[in-house]
């Protein structure tokens, strides 16, 4: 069997790689933060509250728009929804860990450490030392994310705003998009979710997320099922 | 005051669905349903999220090839399609919206 450190370890380096991608990612979030007019300090707050930058993003946008709490609420969770996935899929590795364990690992969990610990974590014969590969994993990417928002926060108050750069929002989401279509029923869940968002985009409440979102997954549903 | 509740919220909603399964429903098995419909949340959200933003100048909606965000938005999607890298999809993205400002000052 590998010794705990040695699995925390490994679980640490399998995230390295991924972190070219996290850190312009946590950055561009910070510098977003900042641009919704949120105090330097609050946001960062935020970020450590909530741990998802997409979902913090969202929020702070409805936010300047004046959408109401619920609608902000709902949209921000529709798009963290997906982490009930990785949560059923972690769930049998880490069933005999104590509950103040489960909480820690279920905070850490991100997008980024569920990619580099699930293959790790499958094909190990040793569930008792496994879940510390992924914490390895999910400590380096808390740790880097919140840095790298951090300094997102800290220089993006000082860009010019002639630069353009709230652009990168939706480049970064778009960056997630594309590897999210794998077959050509979530094609067809992310068209129809995009053509109702725009349709939508005047929606009561700035509902249109939640919306567009919903009838996406509709749609790829019934495109599957009509396909089997 | 309202947006700290706001995030509260949403920072405890966050880690109920990360928990959801690990502890709170550890016993239950996934109903097929919603496993089905779990598939596809990540592009229908993501896709909802980018494409009015995309479509978007000054706060109206402006769907032509005259918006330099829409151009930029495709270069970035095929380059995001090819690589699977985050940065070199924000990079493209924004050297193309960069180089069409300066090409067609107007835009």
């Amino acid at each position: 069997m590998p010794s705990p450190r040695s699995e925390f370890i490994s679980g640490v380096k399998a995230l390295l790689p991924i972190l070219l991608g996290v850190v312009p990612f946590g950055m561009i979030s910070g510098i977003a933060v900042v641009q919704t007019n949120i105090p330097p300090v609050s946001g960062f707050i935020m970020s450590l509250l909530v741990f998802s930058g997409a979902a913090l993003i969202v929020a702070l946008q409805l936010i300047t728009t004046g959408a109401p709490a619920l609608v902000i609420f709902f949209s921000a969770l529709v798009i963290n929804l997906r982490f009930m996935i990785y949560s059923a899929s972690l769930a049998p590795f880490l069933e005999r860990l104590s509950l103040g364990k489960k909480s820690l690992l279920a905070y850490l969990l991100s997008d980024q450490a569920y990619a580099a610990s699930i293959t790790h974590m499958n094909e190990s014969g040793f569930p008792q030392v496994a879940w510390l590969h992924f914490l390895g994993s999910g400590i380096t990417m808390w740790l880097a994310w919140q840095i790298s928002v951090g300094i997102g926060i800290f220089i993006g108050a000082r860009l010019p705003a002639s630069w353009s750069l709230e652009f990168t929002i939706p480049l970064t989401f778009l960056a997630l998009a594309v590897p999210a279509i794998k077959d050509r029923f979530t094609a067809a869940a992310a068209v129809i979710a995009g053509v109702t968002a725009v349709l939508a985009k005047g929606a009561p409440f700035n509902s249109g997320l939640v919306i567009a979102a919903l009838v996406g997954i509709l749609a790829g549903m019934l495109f599957e099922r009509r396909a089997a | 005051m309202t947006i700290w509740l706001i995030m509260i919220a949403l920072a405890v909603g966050t880690f109920l669905i990360r928990i959801s399964f690990i502890a709170l429903l550890s016993n239950r098995v996934v109903h097929p349903l919603i496993a089905r419909a779990l598939r596809f949340v990540p592009a229908a959200v993501l896709s909802a999220l980018v494409i009015p933003q995309i479509l978007t100048r000054n706060n109206t909606l402006q769907i032509s090839f005259s918006n330099p965000q829409l151009i930029a938005g495709i270069v970035a999607a095929v380059v995001a399609w090819r690589t699977k890298n985050v940065l070199f999809t924000i990079l493209s993205g924004m050297v193309v919206l960069w180089g069409l400002r300066l090409l067609f000052p107007g835009l």
